[in-house]
């Protein structure tokens, strides 16, 4: 940017209109260039930043003061202070407090050999200052201030004197809240998360019940309370509930472990006599029919003779029925009894039967029927499978 | 233990910049009655403005030790910061922009202003007796001036944007802005000069 643009620049920096690349560039000009005459640029600076005097004066909430009390208090100091000594101090002639510098009365001692370094400036042609501008010496404050309180007219009086008029109480109170020495004494402060006990006492706005109302305070214990056990039932209801559906899941379990375990004893027994008539000498094997068109597949009875009881066996390659109920029946004599009723599931399975044959009785026809067949005189599509057994009493 | 009430503007934030609760809280009183209106009319609404005050004085205690103290001009420097900061809030509430995330880099590239190194010296007291004349002074500007002022000042909008809202080409608008505060500082000498 060079010196006309940053000449043209300045009444737009000045009212802060600039968009932020231009803010950028004319900020960074004029601090890498210090020949920049900008004084121009601090008269419009100082102007713009008068605008807000056409407003209306209002005054804030002074909970708006506690609310910065409070955060300046969490910010714990992170930013470390600097020391008022070891702020750059300003270039002599400006080194007198803001106070002390403009604090020559035109009406009663306004010197002009006191002239100081900024004086000499307004002379610099271009825009006056209106501050201090040797046309306008009325607008400087008197020195002692604090002896002769100046009234001043307007909206900005309030300014003036909120700033003096500040109540012993007041400092007190902001004593105690930023932890400053009152009467020489400093405030221990703990150096604790919370803020010290006190600082909620003083800002009921900030204070932790909101309210100094013993009434209100009371409500607000009753209310606690009463949230308290409520959710102290409904978390014991929660863990009653969660316990017995638990229990409840394990005694469903137990019983399912029972039964399998059952089933495995059972299945172990008949394995025990399986074994034990397949060890035996008395072993008599009857195979029946087969299925039509079923060669795979077989029927056989595994049978004591001498304890007429033993196993049906079958082996199916497929489903029979569907895995519908099959009957098993002796035919002795036109006599039927029936043995065992069992499914026709597929592969290979073992049933224990007995046998009860009458001892005159020499010839025994098996038959297997369907579920629906009442006897072994059904129709001949009831039959599955058949065998003859020509009893043998002696086994031999 | 003297109070803190009689110390200048410069000196409370001297000792601000030192972490001076204290002095912090008697800026405050001084300049929130100056403040607050300022917020309230940017923002333009009341909430707001509170949080932005209480945003602005715990910036000004976080950052006061970057003010130069070269320069004795505290009241323009804490009245650009207020203005500054309550138009980024606008802006950031706006629907239509997109602004980084607020940082400290953030805050001294557009937060913080640069004041000119030949500013003089002003606090809230001398600030407070220009509060006529520059009453004064503004009235005196004719009504498009006045309202090119409001709409950079108050409502925050860049020289372009002002052009867009107004139809009317950015020179034009720089010329408003230039002859406007020009007219401004001459009628705000001449009234004083008269008094």
């Amino acid at each position: 940017m060079n010196r006309d643009e940053l000449n043209e620049k300045i009444y737009a920096a000045a009212l802060g209109c600039l968009d932020k690349k231009e803010l950028l560039l004319f900020n960074e000009t004029i601090l890498s260039n210090p020949d920049f005459a900008d004084k121009n640029f601090g008269i419009y600076q100082q102007l713009a930043s008068l605008l807000p005097l056409t407003l209306k004066s209002s005054e804030p909430d002074k909970s708006i003061k506690d609310r910065i009390a409070r955060k300046v208090y969490r910010l714990k100091d992170t930013t470390p202070g600097i020391a008022v000594d070891s702020v750059m101090k300003p270039d002599p002639p400006a080194a007198a407090t803001t106070t002390e510098k403009i604090s020559v009365s035109p009406k009663d001692s306004f010197l002009p050999e006191e002239k100081t370094e900024t004086e000499e400036e307004t002379q610099i042609p271009g825009p006056a200052n209106i501050i201090n501008s040797p046309e306008i010496p009325d607008l400087v404050i008197e020195q002692e201030e604090e002896k002769q309180p100046k009234r001043i007219s307007g909206r900005f009086e309030k300014i003036n004197t909120l700033a003096e008029d500040e109540t012993k109480d007041d400092i007190v109170l902001t004593q105690r809240k930023l932890d400053i020495p009152i009467r020489g004494k400093k405030i221990k402060r703990k150096h604790v998360e919370k803020p010290p006990k006190e600082y909620d006492e003083i800002s009921p706005v900030l204070s932790s019940s909101g309210s100094d109302d013993p009434e209100k305070k009371n409500k607000f214990f009753v209310i606690l309370l009463i949230l308290i056990s409520a959710v102290a039932m409904i978390g014991s209801a929660l863990v009653y509930i969660k316990f017995s559906s638990e229990n409840d899941k394990n005694i469903l379990q137990i019983n399912s472990l029972t039964t399998q375990l059952n089933k495995l004893n059972e299945e172990a027994e008949a394995d025990k006599k399986l074994l034990g008539l397949l060890e035996s000498s008395g072993l008599k094997i009857i195979s029946m029919n087969p299925l039509k068109g079923d060669s795979v597949s077989f029927v056989r009875i595994l049978l004591n003779n001498t304890l007429n009881s033993g196993f049906l066996q079958t082996n199916f390659s497929e489903p029979v029925l569907d895995n519908k109920p099959l009957k098993l029946w002796s035919v002795s004599r036109g006599e039927k009894k029936l043995i065992v009723t069992f499914s026709g599931v597929k592969g290979n399975q073992y049933h224990p039967i007995n046998l009860e044959v009458p001892a005159a009785s020499t010839e025994l026809i098996l038959v297997i029927t369907k579920n629906t067949a009442a006897d072994s005189s059904a129709s001949a599509d009831s039959l599955l499978f058949t065998a003859s057994y020509f009893y043998n009493p002696s086994g031999q | 233990m003297s109070s803190r009430s009689s110390f200048s503007d410069y000196e409370l934030l001297k000792k601000v910049a030192g972490k001076d609760k204290k002095a912090l809280e008697t800026l405050y009183s001084r300049y929130s009655p100056a403040v607050f209106p300022l917020l309230k009319k940017i923002l333009k609404n009341d909430r707001m403005a509170e949080e932005a005050l209480v945003d602005i004085f715990v910036l000004i205690w976080r950052r006061a030790a970057s003010f130069n103290f070269k320069n004795e001009n505290i009241y323009s420097w804490i009245i650009a910061i207020a203005r500054n900061k309550a138009i980024d809030i606008v802006r950031r509430t706006s629907e239509n922009e997109s602004i980084k995330e607020y940082s400290d880099e953030y805050e001294d590239k557009y937060i913080l202003p640069v004041l000119s190194s030949s500013i003089m010296a002003m606090d809230i007291k001398t600030a407070a007796e220009l509060q006529p004349n520059i009453i004064d002074a503004f009235n005196n500007l004719t009504d498009a001036q006045k309202y090119v002022i409001e709409l950079a000042y108050f409502d925050g909008l860049t020289e372009g944007e002002i052009a867009d809202r107004l139809n009317i080409p950015l020179p034009t608008v720089q010329s408003k802005i230039n002859v406007a505060l020009s007219g401004l500082n001459e009628f705000l000498l001449k009234s004083r000069k008269k008094k």
